[in-house]
């Protein structure tokens, strides 16, 4: 698996969010760019963001640190952040901590869409 | 498995933080814990050689393409000067044995200081949402992984954070 890799989808006419596909490690290291990429996504107007991370093998608390920043941002804005299929190591670590009670995680991608209701369109 | 003790001596740069948790992860995997543990194990050592990387660079006054909780200044530079790096690293021990695995952390003088280290973090998720989501979580993930951290001064004036994760055993202390 690779160390880190970042994919942003272009926009979509067919889905009212923004999707990212984060593929690696999310540590102290990675997230500066992680997170710049994506503070200068919701610059652009984004506010429905999706993130895959369905290949992401590792998150730190720098990693968690970054999504809860952008879920902070993006609520404020009337928008929201919805997180696709974490690993089950992922996953784990958001449950123990108890951050799949702040969060919103989907696991099936045709809930995606209407996990946005009530929140800001994507652009 | 026999047991084991190992000392990994690094460099303190970012990208060795990958390398120690592969290790880490390895060596736990092979001590017998089960990958729940594992998983807690190399997040905690992450946490804390992050921590070590992140005061060593701010200590030195470099800024860094490094962040974490208490983000430096976003650049570039990733090695250190030559002339400091025989000043700047980090000494990892693993220790393995019938009751535990035990991680000792030892950095060379650029991390924080003890006294102050023991009192870093936040307590809870609720304490840690309450002040912006901004930092002191890796202090909590340390303590809430594994069973035992201590921080004591190393001879040098750095710091020794040793951590143990006892074999079947779920509770958590802090000293």
């Amino acid at each position: 698996m690779k160390n880190y890799d970042l994919t942003i989808h272009p926009a979509d006419s067919s889905h009212s969010f923004r999707r990212v596909d984060v593929i690696g490690c999310l540590d102290s290291h990675t997230v500066v760019g992680f997170e710049k990429s994506l503070h200068n996504l919701l610059d652009e107007g984004v506010t429905r963001l999706l993130i895959d991370l369905s290949e992401l093998s590792y998150i730190s608390s720098a990693g968690i640190s970054a999504l809860m920043g952008l879920t902070h941002r993006l609520r404020k804005n009337n928008g929201d952040l919805v997180l696709l299929k974490p690993t089950e190591k992922v996953h784990r670590v958001f449950r123990t901590l108890g951050f799949t009670n702040i969060f919103k995680i989907v696991e099936d991608e045709n809930e995606v869409e209407a996990s946005f209701t009530g929140t800001g369109s994507e652009s | 498995m026999h047991n084991l003790d190992l000392e990994i001596r690094s460099t303190i740069e970012p990208h060795v933080l990958g390398v120690l948790r592969a290790m880490v992860t390895s060596v736990s995997t092979q001590a017998g814990f089960d990958e729940e543990a594992v998983a807690q194990i190399e997040m905690a050592v992450d946490e804390a050689c992050a921590n070590v990387v992140r005061h060593a660079y701010k200590h030195l006054g470099y800024s860094s393409d490094f962040a974490g909780e208490e983000q430096c200044d976003a650049a570039l530079p990733r090695l250190f000067n030559p002339q400091d790096e025989s000043d700047v690293h980090l000494t990892l021990q693993i220790c393995v044995d019938e009751e535990a695995i035990c991680f000792r952390i030892i950095d060379s003088g650029a991390g924080l200081e003890s006294h102050t280290h023991s009192r870093m973090g936040v307590e809870s998720l609720e304490e840690y949402i309450e002040k912006g989501g901004t930092g002191g979580l890796g202090s909590l993930i340390i303590r809430n992984f594994m069973d035992k951290v201590e921080y004591d001064t190393a001879p040098n004036g750095g710091t020794i954070l040793t951590m143990t994760k006892y074999r079947q055993r779920t509770t958590a202390s802090s000293t």
